[in-house]
């Protein structure tokens, strides 16, 4: 009998203990985690996209990207954002919005990069040219991380491998030097594992011209111009990055097959946002209106340069914008400056079966070959004197149009003006204005002054240029802060 | 509306109605519903197994299934647009079952009474949804809002709720010696899914004593205490009431429409990314609870009272971690931050008393401090949500203070000349300072550098309040009655998020009418700013001027009834007939500006009394009759 309700006891504990041990012992559905996934090549190929989606992310590229390039004298910021307006006119403090969205998003994208850098090299099943390109891109995009991370912080922390798979994320800052360094790194890398091109099928990946050109553009902050001019010259010297056969080109569709397009963000009807067009048209056509031209930049133009027609709306142009009713005619009312981004007014043609209204398809160019030519250009004017960048500055200038008048030995004044009126609105204005101040080769505090490089509206405004403070944003407040003592602010701030 | 039964539009006026839509055809227009259906199951049975000993095994369902459908119709005339109508439908399932198994021995020896019980509990809660959507509808008509008629695909989605597993093991031990001496001694073993292998059972012991003094032979005399207590105890218990698999770090694969897709070549592919960070050591919270209770009746209990003083620590306190920015945009999983401590008095005092007037009298209160005593490792702070367009922090919780307090800038009124502004030391080293006027607010340099910036915040004030105050009554005279009920809520400091936004001129949203009380001249005003669009100063900051006194009295309940004398209603045979009418919320006494102070919780226990214009209480009449047959 007693025997009995010992087995008895003993059933009961096992079958409890087993139910037991079920209960609480439970697996994830529908979501993976680091332990069981990456385990072939599509979990690689699938790590890689995720990084490039951040780039369509409204507070990573389209909206934040452009507010780093607000406080130049090409643009007015417009819109509501109280963040964006401290940006413009360099009031803002270590609390400011944007300033802490770009920091996060950036590290995202570092912290993307390190995670496939990490475990895809484990991963057996997979082609081995996959593999590589994966590799590239992940090396890209660690690099690119670091490469909107210091120019817009300067000094900031660097998270390696180490510190990414032990979630250690409270770092102290690197010099400015060491992230460079760090940078330089991964894109050699990225070159080498890169493929110059891509298939129809994957267009809009990075490419081995993708990696020469961010190369060049980092040697050209990091002031090291002749290797700024040999990795340059391995871009312009490649059929595959030629320039596009028109300068308007570059803001259509047709972009997509562009040999000049290095890097875009891919917009897709109804999946992928083109939120530039979206930003930029006026809020009458559907648009928020944000970043209108300045008065200055447009009398930048010479007068029969057809890049101020591809990259400005003025008052009298006329536009169809895929309604339906033809062409609707630009007027003052529509914006505070008198003009509109022309650059990213995207719209279905007339008529078109695909759709109407802003058209989505469409790469918005992050960057293009173009300014690799004039960044090689100008450190060869640099490195050797007036005119060394001419034939640069006249493929970019003929591309443009045939009845510009040739430069003959340009100095620096004449590539500041080319620079200008061939990349306005994309985002690189105001970081060449404060690369070229450190040298004296400009007098940025002068030039924000000046009435035309402010709207109408802040024509009242003393806009102050502080050196060296302004040339880096703050770090986050709110990261100091969490840091506990780990993170150092920015000299000034 | 129009007249011609159109809608106006926002983007009259050159949208300077602001970025919002014509709120009336947003009414009008809605079409959305969110139904459940729950069943609730429960079914035990009790076996008497030897003489003093039980078993009962108890089996419990709950199920619930949600259905939801939402059409938004194609708007092109408001500012903000809907480019083609949509149509979503979704559908969740949830469920729980729960499974008791009890022994229970209970023996009364002379003057002992003891009670034995031991069990196993063990809980499982499962649960899953799918959602559909399609896009562009040519006939939006009521009758035609199918998915069916939908032009395109928008969205088929589908996922597993979040599972999760209880499993208890607990003892408990009850013994009365002659109705004056009683004790309890517990013990719970409780292992939660939530956490992994190692972190994942807790142990919670509780005891406590009692003394009822009134059944001891000396108070017998003493006709006038009918009743006397003393408890005291002590007692653990954990909670796991938290996401689950914050062990493991989740990866989520996306299709090009989700969250991590992308597109290439004109096509979209899918994309994955870690999602939320892993918290390996995750484990659960525990509160300790001492607490010592007096209960006592007077005069047949018509006067009887409680007083309770309790000492509550809340350890290895489970919050989302403070996610540091370097760790990108992931969410970060809830981490055991810290301790936190509550401790007060609760009282309650009641009266009853009356024959053919019968009436009854309560008081209630409640004394409460609340401090966060230690936070662990790198965690300088419990931080909050943001709010509004500039992600402006209200709340964040420091060492040594309550629980959701209040940070940002202190303010010493406004500059009324530009002498004050060119004379401040506050600003002697600030570069906004030429960009700063007479109007401005003068925010306090708190850290003395001579500028203001984020280094210069600090503790504003305390959403939890100091003393919670309740009075209720009833009175019944022959057919009539009445009750009310008051509640009132003492030392609450709130913070007015949404006036500080309506302020602010730079908004595209209508104003405030106080907004016209301005500063406008040297000693206009000490504490409404300037109109102006210039951003400079940040005029709107999180700061003291929107921190407010959220004192309040409301008369929460209010019933009269009148019961018809039985000779009429036996004529129309029921048993009893009651006419009442019943009024909810019906006034307010406050000096706090907003709509309501009664704001709660806005993001956990992390954010409490912050303004974002919640909806008021309801104040609501009903008119009522109880029949009974």
């Amino acid at each position: 009998m007693k025997t009995k309700y010992i087995i008895y006891t003993c059933l009961f504990v096992v079958a409890f203990s087993t139910a037991c041990k079920k209960n609480l012992d439970l697996t994830q559905k529908g979501v993976y985690n680091t332990d069981n996934y990456f385990r072939n090549e599509t979990d690689a190929v699938n790590t890689i996209s995720g990084i490039y989606n951040l780039l369509a992310q409204e507070d990573y590229i389209s909206h934040a990207e452009t507010t780093f390039d607000v406080a130049s004298d090409d643009y007015w910021r417009s819109g509501d954002h109280a963040e964006d307006e401290a940006i413009e006119n360099l009031t803002y403090n270590a609390s400011n919005a944007q300033i802490n969205f770009s920091w996060t998003y950036k590290y995202e994208t570092v912290n993307r990069s390190t995670n496939a850098i990490i475990n895809i090299p484990k991963i057996t099943d997979i082609t081995p040219a996959i593999k590589d390109r994966s590799m590239g891109e992940a090396y890209f995009f660690r690099a690119f991380g670091y490469w909107r991370l210091m120019v817009i912080y300067g000094d900031v922390p660097i998270v390696t491998e180490e510190d990414y798979a032990k979630s250690n994320f409270n770092i102290p800052k690197s010099s400015i030097e060491e992230v460079r360094k760090q940078i330089e790194v991964d894109l050699l890398k990225a070159v080498d594992l890169l493929p110059e091109n891509y298939g129809a099928a994957d267009f809009g990946r990075v490419s081995k011209g993708t990696a020469l050109g961010l190369l060049t553009k980092l040697y050209m902050y990091w002031e090291k111009l002749p290797e700024a001019i040999t990795t340059g010259e391995k871009l312009i010297n490649n059929s595959k990055y030629a320039l596009a056969a028109t300068y308007a080109e570059n803001f259509t569709r047709a972009n997509k097959n562009s040999t000049e397009l290095l890097m875009s963000v891919q917009g897709l009807q109804n999946v992928m946002s083109n939120d530039y067009t979206i930003y930029y048209i006026p809020r009458a056509w559907g648009g928020y209106g944000f970043s209108q031209p300045l008065k200055g930049l447009a009398d930048e133009f010479e007068l029969n340069d057809p890049r101020k027609s591809a990259t400005l709306l003025s008052v009298g142009d006329k536009i169809d914008l895929g309604d339906g009713k033809g062409d609707t005619e630009f007027t003052s009312d529509l914006s505070s400056t008198g003009f509109s981004f022309r650059k990213y007014a995207v719209f279905f043609p007339a008529g078109s079966s695909e759709g109407n209204g802003v058209d989505h398809n469409y790469a918005v160019p992050l960057m293009r070959s173009s300014d690799i030519y004039l960044l090689v250009a100008e450190a060869k004017i640099r490195t050797q004197g007036a005119g060394a960048g001419d034939a640069l500055i006249n493929q970019v200038r003929r591309r443009a149009s045939v009845l510009l008048t040739p430069v003959v030995n340009a100095g620096m004044k004449e590539l500041i003006h080319e620079r200008r009126v061939e990349l306005a609105g994309e985002g690189e204005r105001h970081q060449d204005l404060m690369r070229w101040d450190k040298k004296n080769l400009v007098d940025i505090a002068a030039i924000y002054n000046l009435a035309k490089s402010k709207a109408p509206v802040d024509q009242g405004k003393t806009v102050t240029f502080v050196r060296p403070k302004h040339y880096y944003y703050p770090i986050p407040q709110v990261e100091i802060d969490k840091s506990n003592g780990v993170l150092k602010q920015n000299p000034n701030y | 509306m129009n007249d011609d039964g159109t809608y106006g539009t926002s983007k009259a006026f050159a949208n300077q109605l602001g970025d919002i839509n014509n709120p009336y055809s947003t009414i009008q227009q809605a079409d959305a519903y969110n139904r459940k259906y729950r069943a609730i199951a429960n079914v035990f049975a009790e076996v008497p197994i030897y003489k003093d000993l039980k078993f009962r095994a108890n089996y419990g369902f709950d199920g619930t299934i949600g259905r939801s459908y939402s059409f938004n119709i194609e708007d092109r005339i408001q500012t903000r647009e809907t480019t083609s109508s949509t149509l979503t439908q979704a559908e969740a399932e949830n469920y729980s079952h729960l499974l008791d198994l009890v022994l229970t021995y209970d023996k009364v020896i002379s003057k002992s009474h003891i009670t034995f019980t031991g069990g196993y509990s063990s809980q499982s809660f499962r649960g899953s949804y799918f959602s559909a959507g399609r896009v562009g509808y040519d006939d939006t008509s009521k009758d035609q809002r199918t998915l069916r008629k939908g032009n395109a695909f928008l969205t088929a989605d589908g996922s597993y709720d979040d599972p999760s597993g209880l499993e208890s093991v607990f003892a408990r031990g009850f013994y009365d010696y002659d109705g004056r001496f009683l004790a309890t001694l517990t013990f719970r073993a409780d292992g939660s899914s939530k956490f992994a292998d190692g972190n994942r059972w807790g142990y919670f012991p509780a005891f406590s004593l009692g003394w009822r003094v009134s059944n001891e032979k000396f108070m017998k005399d003493i006709s006038w205490i009918s009743n006397l207590k003393i408890t005291g105890g002590w007692g653990e218990l954990g909670n796991q009431n938290i996401r689950g698999f914050q062990y493991a770090s989740s990866i989520v694969v996306g299709n090009t429409y989700g969250t991590n897709g992308y597109t290439f070549g004109g096509f979209g592919v899918n994309g994955s990314a870690v999602t939320i960070t892993a918290n390996p050591d995750i484990t659960w919270e525990r509160a300790a609870m001492t607490n010592v209770s007096l209960e006592a009746g007077f005069l047949n209990n018509k006067l009887s009272t409680t007083i309770t003083y309790f000492d509550k620590n809340t350890n290895k306190m489970l919050v989302p971690a403070l996610l540091i920015g370097t760790a990108g945009r992931v969410t970060a999983p809830d981490i055991n931050i810290g301790d936190m401590n509550n401790r007060g008095i609760e009282a309650e005092v009641n009266y009853q008393s009356g024959d053919s007037f019968k009436y009854s009298f309560g008081f209630n209160g409640s004394f409460i401090k609340n401090e966060v005593t230690k936070l662990y490792g790198v965690s300088a702070f419990i931080p909050s949500t943001v709010y509004g367009r500039s992600s402006q922090e209200i709340s964040r919780t420091y060492e040594g203070q309550s629980i959701a307090s209040f940070y940002g800038w202190k303010t010493a009124g406004l500059y009324q000349t530009q002498a004050d502004v060119d004379n401040d030391p506050y600003l002697k080293n600030d570069s906004r300072k030429g960009s700063i006027k007479p109007g401005d607010v003068r925010f306090v340099d708190i850290n003395g550098d001579g500028m203001i910036d984020g280094g210069d915040r600090t503790y504003l004030g305390n959403p939890n309040p100091k003393a919670t105050l309740g009075f209720q009554t009833s009175l019944s005279y022959k057919g009539f009655d009445l009750s009310a009920n008051l509640t009132g809520v003492f030392g609450v400091s709130l913070y007015n998020a949404d006036r500080m936004q309506g302020m602010d001129p730079t908004y595209s949203f209508n104003l405030y009418a106080e907004t016209l009380n301005r500063w406008t001249g040297p000693g206009t005003s000490n504490s409404i700013p300037r109109m102006s669009l210039d951003r400079a100063n940040e005029n709107y900051r999180t700061s003291d001027l929107f921190v407010e006194n959220g004192n309040y009295v409301s008369l929460k309940n209010l019933t009269i009834g009148y019961t018809l004398p039985d000779f009429i209603v036996k004529k129309a045979t029921f048993s009893s007939l009651r006419l009442y009418v019943t009024g909810q919320n019906l006034f307010m006494i406050t000096n706090y500006s907003g709509y309501t102070p009664e704001l709660g919780y806005t993001n956990g226990n992390r954010q409490r009394g912050v303004d974002v214009a919640q909806y008021p209480s309801v104040r609501s009449f009903t008119f009522g009759l109880t029949l009974k047959i």
